[in-house]
């Protein structure tokens, strides 16, 4: 069994390679991606720190944390995706270096 | 199922569309805003019946401390937060059943409106970590929806897009900086996390305090993480730029401020310093930047931006009196910036453009909303009988009472600079008429006036008799400081 330094160290390395896809990337479903990806490296976390206070006791308090917010990252998933959609019908492309009807 | 605060505005925002699935199309604008109006009035009655209990001892939901023991604390600071997000919520659910009515789908709209402002009631109300997440991300997912309402139009799409990768960046850096306060003491009840993390001081616990703040500043728009306030609050309906500036903006800078002085004040780690850097930054960039806009609401998305920093100057001074000044500057720029957003959305309904060349001479057509346009303005300047003033007194006063003059100064400064872009837009008001255009402009209609007036009317009210909410600001800091009160 990996020691509970090694499952901090993977949820850091995801989070890294979220930020990592969110910059580079340029495609809006990437981007969804990245950000789903982000939230999963928190989830991590916690799964990992409700086995770690009291040996052989998982804590009902971060599994319970972590359904709800993976019910929370549908919802956001959701949304982005359909106004991913739209933002196609609008400009023909997901190119997010392409919309550039405002000026930042 | 919570409290009937949060309870009769979550049952409101369920029948609100079923309502509106049995009314006619044509007249389901008005009728819906008048059923989820009344929502907010029974929350907001009852909130106020239960004000002289709360002041005396917070009310705790569940009574008891379960095996999970999520809970949910009415305590005074927040009743100051949810106040402020209930009046919003009523003026621009009242506002919006003229101004939406050339929309389609309004019953889900004044459905999703009143989510969001359960969403902040509820986040301010909470009293751990988790319910605080919950209804945080009730709030922020029903805001992309708003902000993007207008789902034909290319500007709004683009907007909620840009919003809604900062925002969503930001939630996962809260759950992650959750996630770590969580290793670190096994409990994300606040209380408890206060009391155990005495020993402090260590990388990780900063890493969290980092996280957490990050995750929250980019929803309060801190300066490098401010890029999406001005398109979002362009591109929204009006009434959902006056909540998200009023009120969702004002949450995230409540929750920093109760983070920071209920969990992190016992590593004693001295925050001045940083907030007054961010406090230079965001008033520096907020209003030398709100110089350059022609857009009016883009000005008033920086001077929102700059005001955010007026906020930060009570926090970093890191007093009583500092926290007062910044939570009375909070509850005072919300209502400052709601009434110049809503006066802004009555233009726009009926001149059709958001540029400041195309409002000159507008005063004389539509005298009632130029007025409140006017105090608003002057408000948010920090004219001497209005709310503004007060509480930016306040703040210039902590600054001198904590010893950082220079601050101060800046703030002085500052709001001189931004009186630059505040004469523009009372330039464009009282300008006489350039073209034939605008002689067929009339008044705004009577639904659309009453929210002006009302928040017009309160504002004069609280500058000149500042004596109930100051007292209320007072309180609530005196609990923020005090975390032993809520054991």
């Amino acid at each position: 069994m990996p020691s509970f330094s090694a499952y901090l160290a993977c949820a850091i390395i995801l989070y890294i390679i979220g930020l990592y896809c969110l910059v580079t990337k340029r495609n809006l479903i990437r981007l969804v991606m990245g950000v789903e990806i982000l939230i999963n490296a928190a989830h991590i976390n916690f799964i990992a720190f409700s086995a770690y206070w009291v040996p052989g006791f998982i804590d009902p308090l971060a599994r319970s944390i972590v359904i709800v917010s993976i019910g929370l990252a549908g919802c956001f998933g959701a949304v982005l995706l359909s106004f991913t959609v739209y933002a196609y019908r609008h400009y023909g492309t997901l190119d997010v270096r392409r919309m550039r009807e405002l000026r930042g | 199922m919570f409290t009937p605060i949060i309870d009769s505005l979550f049952i409101f925002s369920i029948i609100t569309p079923i309502i509106g699935f049995f009314t006619p199309k044509k007249s389901s604008c008005l009728i819906c805003g008048a059923v989820s109006a009344g929502g907010y009035v029974i929350s907001m009655a009852y909130l106020l019946h239960i004000l002289p209990q709360i002041l005396t001892s917070p009310i705790r939901i569940p009574m008891e401390t379960s095996a999970v023991s999520t809970s949910i604390v009415i305590d005074v600071p927040g009743s100051l937060m949810s106040l402020l997000a209930l009046a919003l919520g009523l003026f621009a659910t009242i506002y919006s059943m003229r101004f939406m009515e050339r929309d389609s789908g309004t019953p889900l709209y004044y459905s999703l409106l009143m989510a969001m402002v359960t969403g902040i009631v509820g986040a301010s109300y909470s009293g751990d970590l988790f319910t605080l997440f919950i209804f945080w991300e009730l709030m922020c997912i029903t805001s992309y929806v708003l902000v993007g309402f207008r789902r034909n139009v290319k500007e709004s799409v683009e907007a909620a897009i840009k919003y809604m990768l900062m925002s969503g960046v930001g939630s996962a850096t809260i759950l992650f900086g959750m996630s770590l306060l969580y290793g670190l003491t096994g409990t994300l009840n606040l209380p408890r996390i206060a009391l155990s993390l005495k020993a402090g001081g260590e990388p990780w616990l900063y890493a969290s305090l980092g996280m957490l703040i990050t995750g929250f500043g980019i929803k309060a728009a801190i300066v490098p993480l401010h890029v999406w306030v001005p398109d979002a609050y362009a591109a929204a309906p009006s009434p959902i730029s006056a909540i998200i500036a009023g009120a969702s903006t004002e949450l995230a800078v409540f929750v920093i401020c109760k983070l920071l002085f209920f969990i992190f004040p016992v590593i004693k780690v001295s925050w001045m310093e940083f907030f007054s850097v961010f406090a230079v930054l965001n008033m520096v960039l907020g209003n030398i930047v709100g110089l350059l806009q022609n857009d009016v609401k883009r000005m008033l998305a920086y001077s929102s931006v700059a005001h955010i920093g007026y906020i930060f100057i009570g926090i970093a001074a890191g007093t009583k009196l500092g926290l007062t000044a910044s939570l009375l500057h909070m509850f005072n720029h919300g209502l400052m910036k709601a009434l110049a957003f809503l006066c802004m959305g009555a233009i726009i309904y009926r001149i059709g453009s958001r540029n400041l060349e195309d409002m000159a001479g507008i005063g004389r057509r539509m005298p009632i909303t130029s007025t409140a346009f006017t105090i608003a303005v002057l408000g948010l300047i920090g004219m001497p009988p209005l709310n503004g003033f007060i509480s930016k007194l306040l703040l210039f006063m902590s600054c001198l009472d904590s010893g950082m003059l220079w601050l101060g100064i800046l703030l002085i400064i500052f709001s001189a600079v931004s009186t630059g872009y505040y004469i523009r837009i009372l330039k464009a008001l009282i300008a006489a008429p350039r073209d034939e255009r605008l002689s067929d402009v009339k008044e705004a209609p009577i639904l659309i006036l009453i929210p002006i007036c009302c928040l017009a009317f309160l504002m004069i009210l609280l500058g000149i008799w500042p004596d109930p909410i100051l007292r209320f600001a007072e309180e609530s800091s005196s609990w923020l400081m005090e975390v032993g009160r809520y054991a």
